[in-house]
Parts: structure tokens; C-alpha cells; sequence
């Protein structure tokens, strides 16, 4: 089974039956369309409401397990585990966490347990790596740490990238251990104070803070590359209306408002042929905003700056960034503050579209080229009715 | 052309032109300064096509006449690098500008001073003069609230409204405004608005050193001179509408609390230690005789401090962001500040005890 990225284009997640048909990470779907007819492949369309929904009850069980929880991504979660050893086997509470998720939500997990957060990452790989674990690995022990950052590659440690992992193996560190034992003073010299927090949470050292407040998004990018090249600002601008209408949704869903919009495009790299051109064009509106007029009537503006003809447009996209919290706003002299029924047309529009999709800006078309192609979306069981799966 | 001048009579007007100059220029030849050497005169240009501003030195010999432009950073680099006392040797030989000065001797490049920009003149509409230290004052106590690459392109500059016998300076960035007058003469039927880009307004305050001696400022339909001593400045205006400032200034306050000034500024600086650090919110919860002013951050941390003030009225909660504050109680004049207020959601106005012609208003922010 393969999942496919936005617009159905190339493969992102891959079951080990494909992987061992050799199918790598981002390929393209069309260069392994062969495979996909010959080998029975199924291949799904991204469903990020169906992930989100999954992910969001995992994290539920999770949190009523556990005094504190950090959600660190869609399918990543830190617990706090303090005190518990104290009256119960880590590895027991363990196998406890993964049982309770598969009985509540239905998804399998694994748990990794250790001192430290980036331990506990390694942990977490080796439970999914040896399936003699069971999926629940217990690393509390110095000897058992360094047994399997022994047999962990250096690129494989939270937190090391592929170019920091391509340095380290340039200079002799090849295993995560030899990165634990590295003097934590040259690391620092030769990487950066990040990197040397990595070799002291390998030792043992908690220097991560386990934070348990979400992290706030700072920015908001939607671009797509247009599956028909666009050559016609009206084109474009139906376009990157359609990008600022979803990503001021975003913004409204993280409850933000954003004061800096950037909006870019560019021709296709890989059309020698074709003559080139991307360019990209910001600016600072005058007060925060999650308005989708605001932000709709600045990227127009935005749009033709930058436009020009005689190109064969591949890609587009809008940025906002910039954030504050609504709550916290500076009141302004010459504005009306802000309009009043903003806020509720905002709301009110999110409302219907959330459960239909009908209410559009004019300036976007319904049914667009570059709207995301998903023609393999597997049903959205547990958010909309409509996708609820039928007892024959 | 050939002149001789000593370091100490060419390095001020060099540097005070040359801060006109741009670091990074579309044009080549505005990255240099325009050198005209005529009689017992030098006078050097430096200009950004919008602000230009002309120096002129007294030589103590006569020059072989010439003019040609010479790149402003290096040169200034040069001269300061000379000892005190230098006596400095400028010669045009060919393309290159030789400098000379003791032992060493430099060459540098030039470009011909007919492609030197001149920032266009337009027709004069009328004359004013004041001490500068006066248009000095006027620019300190409000050209901190102008505001910066704002897409509203008129508050990126200073008001300067001439009426019947004052001169009054106004900036807003729209979160929070500031206005000065002071008296001055104006000729009969001058009554008069213009916009000073941001830049021209700090490049001006630069010139006026003088004290009592006086600034004559020519203003025209798209350009404004001043005339200050040795140095000729001119900018053009900013062609937009400035917001009617009178309508913003509070009227209908009731809440009146008058404070120690430098005091206040402590407390606000102690405080906002911990307020957020993009936001700068703090709290100033007022009642009879005390104003408390509160912050807190992201990390929980929290900050308070209670300060006597004379004050009787209702209690009274607002937010606002520190540093519109701090900016306020650093360039008051007077050492008593006095704050009328009316509730949470309007404008404050600020004003030193006994100085009526400073007048300042923040918005609060909604905590």
C-alpha cells in the first residue's frame, strides 16, 4: 500500500511490502505505476481530516493516562513519566499505554521510555525496529542505552540532520554512541549549542524542557504546483484567491492573526526549454488580521506586482506570518477598530463550509485545476456523515 | 581641479552629507558625493533623489576650479583615518581623484559631475525663519512616533502644519501620536500642511546643532529647503493626505493622574522586564493615590509594582504597550507627567505638568 501526496502526485508513506519492492520515499506516482499494476499495490490519496481525527483520539487516551502530555506532532506525544517508577514497572505502564490505544482508538503504537527526551525518541525506534520488543522498549538502564546507541546510526538520533549526520561521519562519529562519548565541548565548537544538548540528553542529562504547551504555528504556507501551467494572470489570480482563502482558514483554526502576507510563484525548474522566472512579493498590512477580505484584497495587490506575462507558471503559493494573539490587541487611532462583525461573518463562514463547503468567494472559482487532486481519498469515517461506513 | 584643506575643516560637513547617501544605491553615481571647488569655496552634495543636502567649506587658498564626483564612504573612510592635524591634498589627474595627506597618497575612482541627480526645485511658496534649536526641539519631541515602511506611505514622516504664528510638528504610526508647537513667525497667508519623509526629518535634526542661531525654511508645493548656517538641506515631500490629528487627541477625558515623571519611568522600565516581548503589554490598575502597573509573559513569570500618584476617581483597568509609554515619559520635558483618561477601550493623553505645547496619545491595548 502507498500513500500519495497532495494532488496524488508521489508516494509519502509506504507499507514495508512496498518498500521492499524497492519503492522509494517522494517517487513520483507515474514511475511506479507499473509496479502499482503488476504487484496489486493500493494506493490512497492523503485524508489529513482522517489523520488528524485518528491522531487527536490517540492523544486522548494518551492524556488520560498520563498527568502531562506534549503533543509533539500528528503521530509523536511525550508523557511524563516522573515519579512512576516508584510503584510500577516503566515497562509494564509500557505495555499498559500501547494496549489501551489499540483497544480505545485501534491503531497500533509503540512506546519508548527513557531519562531524556531524545533517549526516549531512541527508545521509540527500537521498539518499532525489533519486533522481539513487542513495540514496548524500556531504556532506563546505562547499559542498555549504550547497547543500542551502539547499533543506531548516528543520523538516526533526534535531532541530528542528514547534513549534521554527513559532517559527524566525515569526522569518525558514526554511531550514536560515538556521538554520546564525543567531548560535548568540540561539539559545540564545531556544531552548534543544539547538537552538544543532544550529547548531554544522551548521557542521561535532560536538557530539553518537556514543555506542555503546544506550539504556537509562526507561519502559514499554501502552494500547489498546477497540474495545467498557468499563463494568464486571471488564471492566477482565481489561483492564489483560492490559496488565501484556505490559509486564512488555517489561521482563523489556529485562532491568530497574521500581519505580514508574502505571495510567490515560479515557473517549472524542470522545463529546460521554457524561459524562467519566480519571484516572490510581501507586505506588511496595516493591522493583524484573519479577515479573508483583508487578506484576499492584499494578495491581489500582491499578485499583479510580481506578475508577468509570457511565462508558464508551475507553482504558486501564499505565506502569512507574522502572528498575534487576538486577545492581546493593540487598539489603533485612525482604523475603525477593526470591523465588529468580522468576527462573526469569520466564524459563521467557517461554520457552513466546515459542514458543506458551499459559501466561496467570487474570486475563486468552485472547481478549480489546481484544487487538490485527490481521486483515491479513502472515506472520512469518524468527521463527516455523510462517509460513515454502512452495515450491509 | 586642485584644492588644499585640513581634516578637521572637511570632516564634519563630510560626514553629515555622506549620511545622505544611501548604502545601497540603484544608481552608481549615488553612492558618491559631488565635489564642486570654485574661488575659496568647496562645497560637497550628497543626495538619495529624495533628500539632498548641500555642505559648503572655506578654503584657505584658492582653488583650480573643477567639479567631479568621488565615492562618499571611501573618502569619508580616508579622512577619518588621517591624523588630527592632517593637511589633506585633493587633485584630479585623468579619471582618478589623487589624495594626498603626510606620506600617504590615495586614488580614487570618479564619475563626471553632470550625471550627479540634482533633487528638482518647484516654486517657492513662502519663507519662515526660527532659532534651531526651536525646529530641533520639535522634531525630539515627537519624531519617535513616526512610523516605519508603513503602507500607509504618509505616516512614514513628520506633519509640519505652519499656521497663523506657530509652527506645530505632528507623527503618528497610528497606534499612538505626538504633536509640538512653537511660536513662530509666518508671513501672512501661510497657513500650510506638508509631509517630511521620516528620512529628511532625522537628516535634518542632524544639521541643527546651532542652538539660538536660525533655520530658514523655504517650502514649496513639493519640496521643502532649510537653510542652516554653512548647509543647504532639501527633501521632497511626501504627496498623501496626513489623518486630521486634532480628531484623535481626547477630549472627553475625566480621569485625571498626575505623577512623578522619572519615577513612573522606572517603574514601567523595572516592569517591563517581564512583559511579553512582542506584544509589551503591561497592566495599570488605578485607584485613589496608587497606580499599580502589572506584566506577565508566555513563561508565567510575573512582575508588579505600586506607585503613589495623585489621583481620586473610580478604579480603572487599561492596558497598554510599554514601550509607547516609556518612548513618552523619555522625552518630557517637565518633571511631572500628567495622564487624562477615560475607560479601558480609549486613547490616553499624555502631557509634562507645565509644558502645554507637547502633546502625546496611546492607544491602549486590549489585555
Amino acid at each position: 500500500m502507498v500513500v500519495l501526496s497532495n494532488n496524488d502526485g508521489c508516494a509519502v508513506a509506504r507499507s514495508a511490502e512496498v518498500k521492499a519492492l524497492g519503492v522509494k520515499m517522494g517517487v513520483p506516482r507515474f514511475q511506479i505505476e507499473e509496479l502499482i499494476e503488476q504487484h496489486g499495490i493500493c494506493t490512497f490519496s492523503s485524508n489529513y481530516t482522517l489523520y488528524g481525527d485518528i491522531s487527536a483520539r490517540v492523544m486522548n487516551t494518551l492524556e488520560s493516562i498520563a498527568p502531562r502530555v506534549f503533543v509533539y506532532s500528528i503521530d509523536e506525544a511525550f508523557m511524563d513519566l516522573s515519579g512512576l517508577q516508584k510503584n510500577y514497572s516503566l515497562l509494564e505502564f509500557g505495555r499498559f499505554t500501547k494496549s489501551k490505544v489499540e483497544k480505545e482508538v485501534g491503531i497500533p503504537v509503540c512506546v519508548g521510555i527513557s531519562t531524556t527526551k531524545t533517549l526516549a525518541k531512541l527508545a521509540n525506534q527500537g521498539a518499532k525496529k525489533y519486533l522481539s520488543t513487542g513495540g514496548v522498549v524500556d531504556l532506563t538502564e546505562v547499559e542498555r542505552q549504550r547497547k543500542l546507541m551502539a547499533m543506531t546510526e548516528v543520523g538516526d538520533v533526534w535531532g541530528v540532520g542528514r547534513r549534521i549526520s554527513q559532517r559527524l561521519e566525515s569526522m569518525g562519529i558514526k554511531s550514536a554512541l560515538d556521538l554520546a562519548d564525543a567531548d560535548p565541548k568540540w561539539i559545540r565548537k564545531h556544531f552548534s549549542v543544539v547538537l552538544e544538548r543532544t550529547v548531554s540528553e544522551l548521557n542521561g542529562v535532560s536538557c530539553i524542557p518537556f514543555d506542555d504547551t503546544p506550539p504556537v504555528k509562526k507561519q502559514i504556507v499554501v502552494s500547489r504546483s498546477f497540474g495545467e501551467r498557468i499563463t494568464e494572470l486571471a488564471e492566477m489570480r482565481k489561483a492564489i484567491a483560492g490559496f488565501i482563502t484556505r490559509a486564512a482558514e488555517k489561521l482563523r483554526k489556529e485562532g491568530q492573526v497574521a500581519q505580514h502576507l508574502q505571495v510567490f510563484l515560479r515557473t517549472s525548474p524542470f522545463a529546460k526549454s521554457q524561459p524562467q522566472y519566480a519571484n516572490s512579493t510581501s507586505e506588511r498590512l496595516v493591522e493583524p488580521t484573519d479577515d479573508t477580505r483583508q487578506l484576499l484584497a492584499a494578495s491581489m495587490r500582491l499578485i499583479e506586482r510580481i506578475w508577468l506575462s509570457g511565462y508558464q507558471f508551475a507553482k504558486a503559493g501564499v505565506m502569512l506570518s507574522d502572528f498575534y494573539d487576538p486577545k492581546l490587541q493593540q487598539q489603533t487611532l485612525f482604523c475603525a477598530d477593526g470591523d465588529s462583525r468580522s468576527e462573526a461573518l469569520m466564524t459563521t463562514l467557517d461554520q457552513i463550509n466546515y459542514k458543506t463547503g458551499q459559501v466561496q468567494f467570487a474570486r475563486r472559482i468552485d472547481r478549480n485545476p489546481w484544487d487538490m487532486k485527490r481521486e483515491m481519498l479513502s472515506p472520512r469515517y469518524t468527521t463527516s456523515w455523510l462517509e460513515l461506513p454502512r452495515v450491509k | 581641479m586642485r584644492f588644499v584643506i585640513t581634516r578637521e575643516a572637511l570632516i564634519k560637513p563630510l560626514q553629515l552629507v555622506a549620511g545622505v547617501v544611501e548604502r545601497r544605491q540603484t544608481l552608481p553615481v549615488l553612492s558618491n558625493i559631488l565635489m564642486v571647488a570654485e574661488g575659496d569655496q568647496l562645497s560637497l552634495t550628497g543626495t538619495d533623489l529624495e533628500v539632498e543636502l548641500v555642505g559648503r567649506v572655506q578654503l584657505q587658498e584658492p582653488a583650480q576650479p573643477g567639479s567631479v564626483t568621488v565615492p562618499a564612504r571611501k573618502l569619508m573612510d580616508i579622512c577619518k583615518s588621517l591624523s588630527d592635524d592632517a593637511r589633506i591634498e585633493m587633485e584630479l589627474s585623468g579619471q582618478k581623484m589623487i589624495i594626498k595627506s603626510g606620506r600617504s597618497k590615495f586614488s580614487l575612482t570618479t564619475l563626471a559631475a553632470s550625471e550627479f541627480p540634482n533633487v528638482e526645485d518647484s516654486p517657492q511658496a513662502f519663507e519662515l525663519s526660527l532659532p534651531q534649536s526651536e525646529l530641533r526641539q520639535l522634531i525630539e519631541k515627537t519624531g519617535f512616533s513616526m512610523a516605519q515602511q508603513d503602507v500607509r506611505y504618509y505616516l512614514n514622516g513628520m506633519l509640519l502644519e505652519v499656521s497663523e504664528d506657530s509652527l506645530r510638528s505632528v507623527a503618528t504610526d497610528g497606534h499612538r501620536l505626538a504633536t509640538s508647537a512653537s511660536a513662530a513667525d509666518v508671513p501672512a497667508g501661510g497657513a500650510h500642511q506638508i509631509i517630511v519623509p521620516r528620512k529628511g526629518i532625522l537628516e535634518l535634526a542632524r544639521l541643527l546643532q546651532g542652538g539660538d542661531s536660525p533655520v530658514t525654511l523655504v517650502i514649496g508645493a513639493s519640496h521643502i529647503r532649510a537653510n542652516v548656517g554653512d548647509y543647504t538641506f532639501t527633501s521632497k515631500l511626501v504627496d498623501g493626505k496626513f489623518p486630521d490629528y486634532q480628531r484623535v487627541i481626547p477630549k472627553n477625558g475625566d480621569k485625571v493622574v498626575l505623577g512623578d515623571r522619572q519615577e513612573l519611568r522606572q517603574v514601567f522600565q523595572r516592569i517591563a522586564i517581564l512583559s511579553n516581548e512582542k506584544y509589551r503589554g503591561v497592566r495599570l490598575t488605578l485607584s485613589d493615590g496608587y497606580l499599580k502597573v502589572t506584566a506577565n509573559n508566555p513563561e508565567q513569570e510575573e512582575a508588579e509594582e505600586t506607585v503613589a500618584v495623585e489621583y481620586e476617581g473610580p478604579s480603572i483597568d487599561i492596558g497598554f504597550n510599554v514601550n509607547y509609554l516609556l518612548d513618552v515619559l523619555s522625552i518630557l520635558g517637565s518633571d511631572v507627567v500628567r495622564f487624562t483618561l477615560a475607560d479601558a477601550n480609549s486613547s490616553a493623553l499624555i502631557q509634562g505638568f507645565d509644558d502645554p505645547n507637547s502633546t502625546y496619545v496611546i492607544m491602549p491595548m486590549r489585555m
